[in-house]
């Protein structure tokens, strides 16, 4: 037997702009916010062009304005959009979201994992860093077999390791501190340094 | 075409060479083919082993990768109705329906048919034509450089799959965020906030990354169990039966090939429209045309032949811009163009007269390639069935491993990797606001090399605008690309009007 996604969820996907009204109107006048914040710094970009050269604030001024542009276009199509609607939502007595087909937690639980792992890397190294990675990204993935999961992590890390130490040279993050001495202990004794 | 031959000499004498591009086959047929992993991310996976070898073999490996990842979404689209890419949607909509009829055999055969047809005679039109359009464009100055990216940059708004005016919003995020650094002519910091990382700017390698990469993961991660259940033995017993079409089906299809193939090498030159624009226009025209398109859906060969021939005949057209321009036509392109710069290397006219060996490795690498696709792609059939028990963590774990791989060995810089992350963020919820993401990346790929351009010809005609339409081809390519942007205004002012028209008659 084999699981997995069905090309049924296609349309739902499409369909889900109705229920963004709201979130989609503040993700333009955000976007809208920053492009002005950022066009009030193009003033303070220093003009050393030659005499009568254009500055060399024209070209980003003009991505700026463009997307402030597109933004407030965005945020005010959204907001007609929503009218419309909800009139229809009303009608048929439903709301779906953009948000149905995600589960919110377990997003929030990747995006945190994705955003620690530089972090990891960078006080333990990439070895214990991807080893710890990897081992709580399958657990927390429903991945729990302890041998094939150990399998994949230590097998996983060693590999590349080898790879990119051993053959390729790349100066991988070895951490700070402790960290450092145990990494180049591993690396000695896998003699791939 | 001398080169050339020598070229292919040197690439049966070379089995390193056939080797890499083996294994960028395998690796695409199967990145291709299994939901959540695109064969973008599969191409990113293996940019740290690429970025690490000689040029002309790194090529290979990720054109193999191109090629075999277009095909491999159309094995799972035919037996689970499973496309594994975008770009094979439509041939799930047709190579499903004839599954059910109980011709999945056919329709596997055809497909590897139509793709091998479309990528095998797109390779060879890069090979005639690459060199003339080199020719031409070594005589280009700025101006008509910049009226070529400009065209490029304004087809987002209408070859996009998405609102126009998200594209275009996307676009003018990646053109800005291309400013960030020291700028090239003056050298005047922008937007570095007297910080020292940014003042290189923001390397595109670590935002494709991602963007493409990790945004994918998160949502394969983060979305709720959609599964279906799908019988294994069924799909085995179909694989088991593939076959080729024989001389009179073939027959029957060769327009439809012929216009799917010049569709797919047209749309993969627009930089910014790719495999999967390829495909539904192709697929929409072979509708268009048909005598029966009430039957496009249901089993159709048509609709197989058309979206799987047109979708593999983009690479050429995105090979052929890449080459001969130094323009990347996509995401795939894109990527390849990291390659060459990481190496030191300006794709363009100018390699064809500084390295013309490299570009004919790389003409007999895609001549090549496509002949190997063939044999590979027909032996990847029934191991593509078994393949789709790899569990969804293994895989999430691995790609994003292996993103940090991909955006570190760029500069060997943790700030990237960081870079790439957040990327990702930004890019999962950049698609879940249906805002995407491949113009943003094209836009700070393609933004640099137009504000250059653009400034160049303003220094040398002294500010004068109007130079831009005095000159024939860049006229030509100016006006088109006004036309592209107000197409989808024109599109909705007729729409708007037609509405209150009908609504006055009732």
């Amino acid at each position: 037997m084999i699981r997995a996604k069905s090309m049924d969820r296609l349309p739902a996907r499409q369909g889900r702009s109705s229920v963004l009204l709201n979130s989609g109107v503040i993700a333009n006048l955000l976007v809208a916010a920053v492009a002005g914040f950022f066009l009030l710094q193009c003033r303070c970009i220093p003009e050393n062009q030659p005499a009568g050269e254009l500055s060399v604030r024209v070209w980003p001024t003009m991505a700026l304005l463009g997307l402030l542009a597109l933004s407030l276009y965005n945020a005010a199509a959204a907001v007609i959009s929503a009218s419309r609607e909800r009139e229809i939502q009303d009608d048929q007595g439903m709301r779906e979201g953009i948000w149905t087909d995600v589960d919110l937690k377990k997003l929030a639980t990747a995006v945190v994992l994705v955003l620690v792992y530089p972090l990891m890397m960078e006080t333990m190294g990439f070895a214990l860093a991807t080893v710890v990675f990897m081992a709580v990204f399958l657990w927390w993935g429903g991945y729990r077999d302890p041998v094939k999961a150990s399998l994949v992590v230590v097998g996983g890390t060693l590999a590349m390791l080898y790879v990119f130490v051993k053959l390729v040279y790349v100066p991988l993050p070895r951490g700070i501190g402790f960290f450092e001495t145990f990494t180049v202990g591993l690396y000695s004794l896998l003699q791939i340094w | 075409m001398e080169n050339l031959g020598a070229a292919l000499l040197s690439l049966v004498q070379d089995p390193m060479l056939i080797l890499m591009m083996i294994v960028g086959i395998v690796i695409g047929i199967v990145a291709g083919a299994l939901p959540g992993l695109t064969m973008v991310a599969g191409m990113l996976m293996v940019l740290p082993f690429a970025l690490q070898m000689d040029v002309g073999r790194a090529l290979l490996l990720l054109f193999g990768i191109y090629i075999g990842g277009i095909y491999g979404g159309s094995i799972t689209a035919i037996l689970f109705n499973i496309p594994g890419d975008p770009m094979n949607v439509c041939t799930a909509l047709d190579g499903y329906a004839l599954n059910k009829k109980g011709r999945g055999g056919f329709a596997l055969g055809l497909a590897l048919l139509s793709s091998n047809l479309g990528g095998f005679l797109s390779a060879v039109v890069v090979v005639l034509a690459a060199p003339l359009l080199a020719a031409v464009a070594l005589k280009f100055s700025a101006v008509e450089f910049f009226a070529i990216l400009f065209f490029g940059l304004a087809t987002v708004s209408i070859l996009g799959t998405g609102s126009p005016s998200k594209s275009l919003l996307s676009l003018c995020v990646g053109l800005f965020l291309g400013t960030v650094g020291v700028e090239g002519i003056t050298g005047t910091p922008r937007f570095t906030f007297g910080t020292e990382l940014l003042a290189g700017g923001i390397n595109f390698v670590p935002v494709l990354v991602g963007m493409f990469a990790v945004g994918e993961v998160l949502d394969m991660v983060s979305s709720r169990n959609h599964d279906v259940v799908v019988e294994r033995d069924e799909a085995m017993a179909v694989s088991r039966r593939a076959r080729l079409p024989n001389f009179r089906e073939c027959w029957e299809l060769k327009f439809t090939w012929l216009r799917s193939w010049l569709i797919g090498m047209f749309v993969g030159f627009i930089p910014a429209a790719g495999a999967t624009v390829a495909a539904f226009l192709g697929y929409g025209l072979e509708k268009q045309v048909s005598r029966h398109p009430e039957e496009f859906g249901r089993g159709r060969p048509e609709g197989v032949a058309a979206g799987e021939c047109a979708n593999e005949a983009s690479t050429g057209g995105a090979m052929l811009s890449l080459l001969s321009l130094g323009i990347p036509g996509s995401a795939a392109t894109a990527i390849m163009l990291a390659v060459f710069m990481v190496k030191g290397l300006e794709p363009g006219p100018q390699i064809f007269v500084k390295m013309p060996e490299l570009v004919s490795l790389v003409f007999a690498g895609m001549l090549v390639a496509n002949i190997l696709k063939f044999g590979i792609g027909w032996l990847f059939i029934k191991p593509m069935v078994r393949l789709m028990d790899v569990p969804k963590p293994v895989m999430a774990a691995l790609i994003l491993v292996l993103s940090f791989f991909g955006a570190f060995t760029v500069r060997n810089e943790i700030l990237d990797v960081w870079m790439a992350m957040a990327a990702g963020v930004i890019g999962f919820f950049m698609r879940r606001f249906d805002f995407p993401t491949a113009p943003l990346v094209l836009g700070l790929i393609l933004g640099p090399l137009a504000e250059d351009k653009f400034m160049t010809s303003m220094y040398s005609h002294h500010n004068d605008f109007s130079v831009f339409f005095t000159r024939p081809v860049s006229a030509v390519f100016i006006i088109a690309g006004i036309i592209a942007l107000l197409l989808p205004v024109i599109r909705s002012w007729r729409q708007g009007n037609g509405s209150s028209t009908e609504g006055e008659n009732e």
